[in-house]
């Protein structure tokens, strides 16, 4: 799904050969029987974005069925989030989550509308008038991460030294954090073991209202 | 019939004639407060793929803030029609002399047909009542004796609000301008709904109402209100289903909303104040009414809702909690891509009798109807529905057997903007077939 960021830390370090000297960290994430789908281990307080592309990547997240397609997603800082409505009938997307609080307003089958994620962290995206549609959004905050593998591991190279806070990240779970000191030319192990949560949750629509007529 | 083909081409014309008025200006009105008819086929416009465009619109502008964190939100709409009426607009008519109904001694006047089969707009007002011809009072809201008219249906004004996460109040009021007689403005206003709703716990779907709110049975009441509706007029059953009570509700659903439950007890039946008999605003007796629905979303590749309801209670209109008004039905929606299918079926009964001579009613009744999205930014819609009933409300017998099929379109120009077409052929079962098909236009802008 996100393989088009895959990408994005590579370019990245390879404008900053400062970086090239740095560790690694490498370990698990488990969360019972549940298979790591969509799963990300990301370094909060790293550096920074700065050195990004220009031209930042979009995501398309479709508005298909009465579904928001797909319905996870994890995005680099600064991207855009494209919103095609491929129904006969009107959509809208908006959220609530702080920090990228937007509301797309109702818009017809064929147009597509946009918005661009200005901060870190996790948003939950709804359509206003439809509350089966759900979709969950990681903004990355800064170009060290990655997808956990099938059998739950994964690994971050090419890290600054330094002490951070690593995030094990799932949209059905808690996020995990832990605080890890990175060394030049050494890997950290550093496992996870999640604990599941609600999704989607139960949520209200933009005007922090229950949804429609059915009352 | 006649009537109705005379105007099918004004009919016609008076719909392009709003699609081309509104189609440029509001077509572009992307950024609504209030939603379109919701799920699986029942809003939306307009063809042309339009680019992506950047931006980061920002969170909704449509609620306000005031008074120390109180939300507050207007919303309403505005219903303007234009119909014809066959015939002189009655669709029923009085077995004189009782020649097809002589068992019939205990009453003196018995009427064949259904006075409310021929409805104009989505309230459900009758293209004509006919001539008062006992002493019931009736306010005969149309009166259009057959001729062709615009009229406006309905303007709607309402408010929502909320004071944190767990208490919302919401008032929405009808006004409907019509012709005066003897002394009378005519003009209704009405007070649709006014509750109160506490949402005890924020993780689970429990809501609990008290004041005015909506029906318990069914689902047509989910779509009574014009912009709401896909098409205009209302089944033949709605009379019975989608009346706003007075009391207490609790709402709430189970397993991921794949089971819902609706539990009410009012003073009174889910009957609608405009078809009378059965409905009190102010109780008058000691009994009250329960009612209830329950409902399965089955896990299927589409969307399968089916529910059953029943309402039970002392009969409205009289002073004893003795007479009985009992009433049960089932329903069902399906929603397959473009395509949505409703049906609903009920039976309704109430004593009558007593020291106030109340009504009596022996009902059954139902409909199945069909939407399909045909672009974007139109539907087309079919229904058949019956009602087979023996109304007495002394001195007038109504024996209706009716049966209707109904075709039509709606056209959704913007999100704001809603025209619709509708045409009604009523078929009397027994006794006499009358000229009392229904042609139907409405326009509605909301908000």
């Amino acid at each position: 799904m996100p393989s088009n960021f895959r990408l994005l830390p590579l370019a990245v370090l390879a404008a900053s050969p400062a970086w090239a000297a740095g560790g690694s960290v490498a370990g698990n994430v488990k969360a019972g029987a549940d298979s790591p789908f969509s799963w990300v281990v990301y370094l909060e307080r790293a550096p920074s974005l700065s050195a990004a592309p220009a031209s930042a990547p979009r995501k398309e997240i479709v508005q298909q069925d009465i579904k928001f397609k797909p319905e996870v997603a994890y995005v680099p800082l600064g991207a855009t989030l494209d919103f095609p409505n491929r129904d006969k009938f009107y959509h809208n997307a908006f959220s609530a989550s702080p920090g990228n609080q937007f509301d797309l307003g109702l818009y017809r089958g064929g147009v597509t509308k946009s918005v661009v994620v200005r901060e870190p962290g996790e948003l939950d995206i709804y359509c206003n008038i439809h509350p089966d549609m759900y979709a969950r959004v990681l903004v990355l905050p800064s170009p060290f991460y990655a997808e956990v593998a099938s059998d739950g591991s994964y690994q971050i190279k090419d890290i600054p030294p330094g002490k951070y806070t690593l995030v094990a990240w799932s949209p059905r779970h808690q996020p995990a954090r832990q605080e890890v000191r990175i060394e030049a030319g050494r890997q950290t192990a550093a496992s996870f073991s999640l604990k599941a949560r609600p999704f989607p949750e139960r949520h209200m629509n933009k005007n922090g209202e229950p949804y429609g007529r059915y009352k | 019939m006649n009537g109705c083909a005379r105007s099918l081409g004004a009919v016609a014309l008076a719909v392009g004639l709003a699609l081309a008025a509104t189609g440029g200006s509001l077509a572009g009105a992307d950024e609504p407060p209030e939603p379109p008819p919701p799920p699986g086929g029942e809003g939306g416009p307009a063809p042309s793929p339009s680019p992506a465009e950047p931006a980061n619109p920002p969170p909704s502008a449509s609620s306000l803030s005031v008074f120390g964190g109180v939300r507050l939100r207007f919303t309403g709409y505005l219903d303007i029609g234009f119909f014809d009426a066959a015939g002189d607009g009655v669709a029923y008519v009085r077995d004189v002399g009782k020649k097809l109904h002589p068992e019939e001694t205990d009453v003196p006047w018995v009427f064949l047909g259904d006075p409310w089969s021929n409805p104009v707009n989505s309230q459900g007002d009758s293209a004509d009542l006919g001539r008062d011809r006992t002493t019931i009072p009736r306010f005969d809201p149309i009166a259009s004796g057959g001729k062709p008219s615009f009229l406006v249906n309905m303007v709607n004004l309402g408010m929502v609000g909320g004071a944190g996460e767990k208490l919302l109040f919401e008032f929405s009021v009808d006004f409907e301008p019509r012709s005066g007689t003897l002394g009378s403005s005519g003009d209704q206003i009405d007070i649709d709904l006014a509750y109160l709703e506490w949402m005890p716990w924020k993780s689970r779907d429990i809501h609990v109402f008290a004041g005015k709110f909506e029906s318990t049975f069914g689902i047509e009441y989910r779509r009574r209100k014009a912009p709401d509706r896909p098409g205009i007029t209302p089944s033949l059953i709605a009379r019975y289903t989608t009346g706003t009570p007075t009391g207490l509700k609790l709402r709430g659903s189970l397993l991921h909303q794949k089971v819902t439950y609706n539990l009410g007890l009012t003073n009174g039946t889910v009957t609608t104040e405009k078809f009378a008999h059965f409905f009190d605003e102010l109780d008058t007796n000691a009994g009250k009414t329960v009612s209830g629905r329950i409902s399965f979303q089955l896990p299927l590749p589409f969307t399968l809702e089916v529910g059953a309801s029943g309402l039970s209670g002392a009969q409205d209109l009289q002073p004893s909690a003795r007479d009985r008004y009992n009433q049960y039905g089932v329903d069902l929606q399906l929603v397959a891509h473009d395509l949505t299918v409703r049906a609903e079926l009920l039976r309704a009964t109430a004593d009558g009798g007593g020291v106030t001579r109340a009504p009596s009613l022996n009902a059954r009744g139902g409909f199945v109807e069909a939407f399909y999205q045909l672009w974007p930014w139109a539907e087309v819609l079919g229904r058949a529905d019956f009602r087979k009933a023996r109304l007495l409300t002394y001195p007038n017998l109504y024996l209706s057997d009716t049966a209707r099929a109904t075709v039509g379109a709606r056209f959704d120009i913007s999100p704001n903007a809603i025209g619709k077409v509708e045409y009604l052929h009523i078929m009397e079962r027994t006794g006499p077939e009358l000229d009392d098909d229904v042609a139907t236009v409405s326009f509605v802008f909301k908000f």
